[in-house]
């Protein structure tokens, strides 16, 4: 507990990841009190809702700080209940891929030979396919939805992981201690689980705090391209029912979904890039 | 080990690499249950549907499916794509050149951004300089590309008029030939100036909105490499020698910087199609990803499967190039892995 404290405190010395936890932090305590801020609306609450009295309203104007759209949904609504969407999402995604990255990484590390070369074939596989268009195919072949999304997004994302855990677990059993351990006739098993892989973990939070950024983005550009159910308070699907509107000078409704999803994904970022910077001050790029 | 043995390795790794991409993109038209749905669409009639399934062997197993599969792939039939009314290796043909032109472009505002912030931090390490980059290029990095592209729309187009939309005005493009598909290289060998700043004038803003999200990590690396070199003997040896700080920055530290930074660029690659089926779909860029994003909402599955399969491959090439050329460039390099 005291190098999770000492690692925070370094890390907040950096002015500019201080302002990351203060948003991401900000972004949480959002999406807990939403369903008290704003009350749900109609049967689905994360459904825009529709009120053509108050339709394009611009920001500022009474009840609607930030302006209502062409069907008189309420941009801050959309906003609030969206940023449950984007967290559950984040949260689906990097837990379910670091979980399968962990396991077939340090599978792969650990008993190495055939069955590292063939899982990390699998891997390279992955990797060479960006997740963005295998979401793409694979929301086409199952069905537009923004669980379809996050599924396909968690089919595909856990290949850095296993890189990571693979060359980190490669690297801690050459460590003497391990084959201390060996020797004093403790198990192959027990030997992966209580000595190699908690040493092998710290990695994979900077690349955690990276994903909680980058799925969110990748999710929303495919909802902006229309592969979530339309109407949702989806920030991506909101920028796209917006952009009608921006011609017409109704900048509202497309700007602040994109600060939106903006921020959360610079929040993330200036974390895990602060936190890289403790964790392995050589480390050199992503 | 050699780095011959390590080349021989990674070229052998191709083949199970590249038949993992085939046996997902295969995996990806059997998904849904119902396969044929990725040959026939609603308009197709009763006749349409027998043929397909008899062409695609639908009935018979599935690793037999995948070999008529296969084989279609490697005798240039890869489908036919409703969204471009053509066959899907056609459609690749004919839109790669307008996506290739925009990924260039791109490529270069990347370059400029990212060695401009990176050399500058990198130099004043640890000022607000610093501080001012790395906002920026996380900036980019954290700015979803659709949403750059539409905001620079709004007022580039919208708001002061400067900027057109599209990829050239149909005038002035009937004005020239086009032989090699990339407009900017047309209008030079046609040597027709006009034709070139309308070119340029296109890809203004979307090779901005790619670039901008392009230079982050390529930033961010350069810096690392500038902040380390700095340390570095032989920049010492340099300075002893009476040579001039900003001489030995030049030459020695960030020559020597460029080099790892490079390789970091061509791995991004992948990032770079990501970023170009949202950002021409918003400019109305008429390539490869603009074709993707609109065959997916349409539900045509063989210009996505073509496209996945074209990504894929081309992606493992790229890297492979990318890690030789560093094996190389670079003998401390750990070819063990």
């Amino acid at each position: 507990m005291d190098r999770v404290r000492s690692v925070f405190e370094e890390m907040i010395e950096n002015p500019l990841t201080l302002i990351g936890v203060i948003v991401v932090v900000s972004f949480i305590l959002l999406a807990l009190f939403t369903p008290l801020l704003f009350p749900a609306q109609g049967q689905d609450a994360y459904q825009m809702p529709r009120d053509w009295q108050n339709a394009e309203e611009p920001p500022l104007s009474e009840g609607h700080l930030l302006g209502t759209t062409q069907t008189g949904g309420d941009v801050l609504y959309g906003i609030a209940w969206g940023s449950r969407l984007s967290i559950g999402l984040s949260i689906a995604v990097v837990t379910v891929t670091a979980f399968i990255g962990t396991i077939v990484g340090g599978v792969a590390g650990f008993v190495g030979g055939w069955v590292d070369d063939l899982l990390m074939r699998v891997v390279d596989a992955l990797i060479a396919i960006p997740p963005l268009i295998f979401a793409l195919a694979f929301v086409v072949a199952v069905g537009p939805a923004y669980q379809n999304i996050a599924i396909a997004l968690m089919v595909m994302m856990w290949g850095s992981y296993a890189r990571i855990i693979r060359g980190e677990v490669i690297h801690v059993k050459n460590n003497e201690y391990v084959d201390a351990a060996r020797v004093a006739g403790v198990s192959e098993l027990s030997l992966f689980v209580r000595d190699v892989l908690p040493n092998a973990i710290p990695p994979i939070f900077v690349q955690s705090t990276l994903y909680f950024g980058r799925v969110v983005l990748i999710a929303a550009s495919l909802a902006f391209i229309g592969l979530a159910q339309p109407g949702i308070t989806e920030w991506g699907v909101m920028i796209s029912n917006g952009q009608s509107d921006l011609v017409a000078g109704r900048w509202w409704t497309s700007v602040f979904p994109g600060i939106a999803i903006f921020l959360w994904a610079f929040g993330w970022n200036m974390i895990g890039d602060g936190l890289r910077d403790v964790l392995d001050p050589r480390a050199l790029s992503e | 080990m050699e780095v011959r043995d390590y080349v021989i390795r990674r070229i052998l790794y191709l083949v199970p690499t590249i038949f993992l991409v085939t046996l997902i993109t295969f995996g990806l038209t059997r998904i849904s249950g119902v396969p044929i749905g990725a040959y026939v669409n609603v308009a197709s009639g009763q006749e349409q549907v027998e043929a397909a399934r008899e062409m695609y062997g639908l009935d018979e197993p599935l690793w037999k499916q995948y070999l008529i599969w296969m084989r279609g792939i490697l005798t240039g039939n890869w489908g036919w794509s409703t969204e471009a009314s053509a066959p899907v290796t056609s459609a690749l043909l004919q839109k790669a050149p307008a996506s290739f032109e925009l990924a260039i472009a791109g490529i270069i505002v990347a370059g400029i951004i990212s060695i401009t912030l990176g050399t500058l931090a990198g130099k004043y390490q640890d000022t607000w300089i610093d501080h001012f980059s790395r906002a920026l290029a996380i900036g980019g990095m954290s700015t979803p590309q659709f949403w750059a592209g539409l905001m620079l729309i709004l007022v580039g187009y919208v708001y002061l008029g400067w900027f057109p939309l599209g990829r050239s005005d149909p005038a002035i493009y009937a004005t020239i030939s086009h032989p090699t598909g990339f407009y900017t290289l047309d209008a030079l060998l046609n040597a027709n100036l006009a034709a070139f700043w309308d070119a340029v004038w296109h890809l203004f803003l979307p090779a901005l909105t790619i670039g901008y999200a392009e230079s982050a990590v390529i930033t961010r690396h350069l810096r690392s490499e500038i902040v380390e070199k700095k340390r570095e003997e032989y920049a010492d040896a340099a300075r002893a020698r009476g040579v001039k700080e900003g001489i030995v920055f030049a030459k020695h530290i960030r020559r020597n910087a460029l080099i790892p930074t490079v390789t970091v660029a061509g791995l991004s690659f992948a990032f770079l199609l990501r970023g170009i089926v949202v950002v021409e779909l918003v400019f109305a860029w008429p390539g490869l990803g603009r074709w993707v994003a609109n065959a997916a909402v349409a539900g045509d599955a063989p210009a996505i499967m073509g496209f996945i399969l074209l990504v894929g491959v081309s992606t493992i090439l790229v890297n492979l190039g990318v890690d030789v050329t560093y094996a190389y460039l670079d003998p401390r390099v750990e070819l063990g892995e």
